[in-house]
């Protein structure tokens, strides 16, 4: 069935609202009043370094097909929420410099930033791996963020579920867009969109080995 | 016409509030907004960037697919790999000199192609006219999109290695990139838009007499870039002029910043306030300069390389030198330093100059 772009309209309307409105983002604990699982949402979503690689994870494999997408789709938020709980149950918790911190997840932007960009023909094992992958590291490090900040390990494995759910929404909304996009220049957009997010990441990676990320 | 169903539309909706929810956090970081505005606004500081830019998705429109879309991918990634090299101040081929010939280079260039609504996929197959002529086109037409690619990658690397400057301090580099890369896309949809005016008649006109401006833009800055400013070379030779006096010391300023505690922003002109020192004789003849004068500074607005900033001697140095002679004060890499080691001396300051606007 086609969908008319202004699905894609809609979506590009949504990001830039994301992007255009970052005076509110914030790396730190964020405390909704709504408890710990919603407080998981609101780091998630005003957190660009995570949310920009999800989403990115997200294109490729809408790129890729149904395949592709439904194993990044549980791939992703379940990789991320181990990660998490791995970081959160290290005691103590291990030390990363900003520059090692910002160049991690530079790289995961770039990754798959750029098979987006290039448009590889890879299976959907490969996009699964690849999301799980990704997960594990972005869950990690948001665990030894949180541990950074005084959160506990009980409220902290918690704010994961909300991650997590939130995860799987932005995967399933994502991947279904590019997938039920059928006109030909819609992949195109997709594709420069990942060629921008791998410019972004390692522009970031510049300044994070420069000291300055 | 389809329209968005309700439900739709009430779904992006709220996927658009839950990515611009604000009201769970305390306070604003300025760091992340700041550095995406930044980011932002640093491709449009130059019109040669900006006529680059342009450019591209010019010729990208007027060649057709896939090189509407193919150039402006390459471009931001190569220009991404450049500023990493100037970032880590990867030295190029030639030094930042052969970096502003290449980037002027690309204003004349893709003006070129512009003006001459240059295919290159034809201009390829001319290179196989002994070939059969669908030997001829289809190798042509290999070459030439990889031949525009890699001139469009070549100036995307010389135009990211010039950005590569230094981030305002307490900005977010994240968002100084995203904000860096929309920009630059931007300026490519900017062109590509215009570039759609290619299917009308007028429209090839108004486009070549764009590639007129876009080259005649990349000859004035060639021409700076082969003509470096004066005060850069007056200051190496004033300064072989003077003997080092005995026992001088190092000139180095640092942690410029304004009266008020800020960071500097960029251009406008100021006054130099100098600390309070501490020093003996030949002090007191500095000191004349702290408390006597307070000779304008034009901080400069780019500050990809080191300028010259020039302060007049003040009275009272006529120990070192002629009364009223320039000293030549550079603000490089965030740092302002003055003069040359060989023959001005500023004894330990208590403290760092600030700068005053005007």
């Amino acid at each position: 069935m086609h969908k008319s772009p202004r699905h894609l309209l809609a979506a590009l309307a949504a990001g830039a609202i994301l992007l255009i409105a970052p005076a509110t983002a914030e790396a730190h604990l964020v405390t909704t009043g709504l408890g710990p699982v919603y407080d998981g949402v609101g780091h998630f979503c005003t957190s660009l370094e995570d949310v920009v690689p999800a989403v990115a994870l997200a294109l490729l494999a809408g790129l890729r097909g149904p395949g592709s997408g439904r194993k990044a789709l549980f791939a992703l938020p379940v990789a991320w929420v181990l990660g998490g709980l791995i970081g959160l149950s290290l005691t103590p918790a291990p030390e990363l410099s900003r520059p090692v911190l910002s160049g991690i997840v530079a790289a995961t932007f770039m990754i798959p930033g750029v098979l987006i960009a290039a448009d590889l023909n890879l299976p959907p094992l490969v996009i699964g791996l690849l999301a799980g992958l990704l997960g594990m590291v972005h869950g990690y490090l948001d665990a030894l963020g949180m541990l950074a900040e005084g959160a506990t390990p009980g409220n902290g494995a918690l704010e994961f579920v909300g991650v997590g759910a939130v995860l799987f929404v932005l995967v399933a909304l994502f991947s279904s867009l590019v997938i039920s996009l059928r006109p030909a220049w819609t992949r195109i957009v997709f594709r420069v969109a990942g060629s921008w997010i791998s410019a972004a990441g390692l522009l970031w990676l510049g300044w994070a080995l420069k000291g300055r990320g | 016409m389809k329209t968005l169903r309700p439900k739709t539309l009430a779904s992006w909706c709220a996927l658009a509030l839950l990515f611009s929810a604000s009201s769970a956090h305390a306070h604003i970081l300025s760091g992340e907004t700041g550095g995406f505005e930044s980011g932002f606004l640093h491709p449009w500081s130059g019109w040669d960037h900006i006529i680059a830019m342009v450019a591209v998705g010019i010729w990208g429109a007027q060649i057709g697919r896939p090189a509407i879309w193919l150039l402006p991918v390459v471009f931001p990634m190569v220009m991404a790999f450049g500023g990493f090299l100037g970032l880590l101040g990867v030295p190029m081929p030639g030094g930042e000199h052969s970096v502003e010939i290449g980037i002027a280079l690309s204003g004349i260039l893709l003006g070129l192609m512009v003006l001459g609504d240059v295919h290159p996929n034809r201009l390829a197959a001319w290179l196989f006219s002994r070939d059969e002529p669908a030997t001829a086109a289809r190798k042509g037409k290999n070459l030439g999109y990889t031949l525009a690619v890699v001139m469009v990658g070549f100036f995307g690397l010389c135009h990211g290695y010039a950005h590569g400057s230094e981030l305002p301090p307490g900005e977010s580099g994240l968002y100084y990139s995203i904000g860096f890369v929309i920009a630059t896309g931007t300026l490519h949809a900017c062109g590509i838009s215009l570039g759609l005016i290619h299917r009308w008649p007028a429209g090839q006109v108004l486009l070549r007499l764009c590639g007129v401006g876009i080259a005649l833009g990349g000859v004035y800055f060639m021409w700076d870039a082969l003509h470096p400013e004066p005060t850069e070379k007056a200051a190496p030779k004033a300064a072989a002029m003077q003997p080092k006096p005995p026992g001088s010391a190092g000139p180095t300023v640092a942690s410029l910043s304004s009266e008020e505690g800020n960071n500097i922003p960029f251009g406008g002109v100021y006054s130099v306030v100098w600390p309070p020192i501490s020093y003996s004789s030949p002090v007191n003849m500095f000191q004349l300069f702290t408390q006597g004068q307070k000779p304008p500074v034009s901080v400069p607005r780019d500050f990809a390389r080191p300028v010259p900033v020039t302060v007049p001697a003040p009275l009272g140095l006529t120990y070192y030198r002629p009364d009223n002679q320039e000293i030549p004060v550079f603000f490089h890499d965030g740092v302002l330093r003055a003069g040359d080691e060989s023959w001005v001396v500023f004894p330990q300051l208590d403290g760092s100059p600030k700068l005053r606007p005007n």
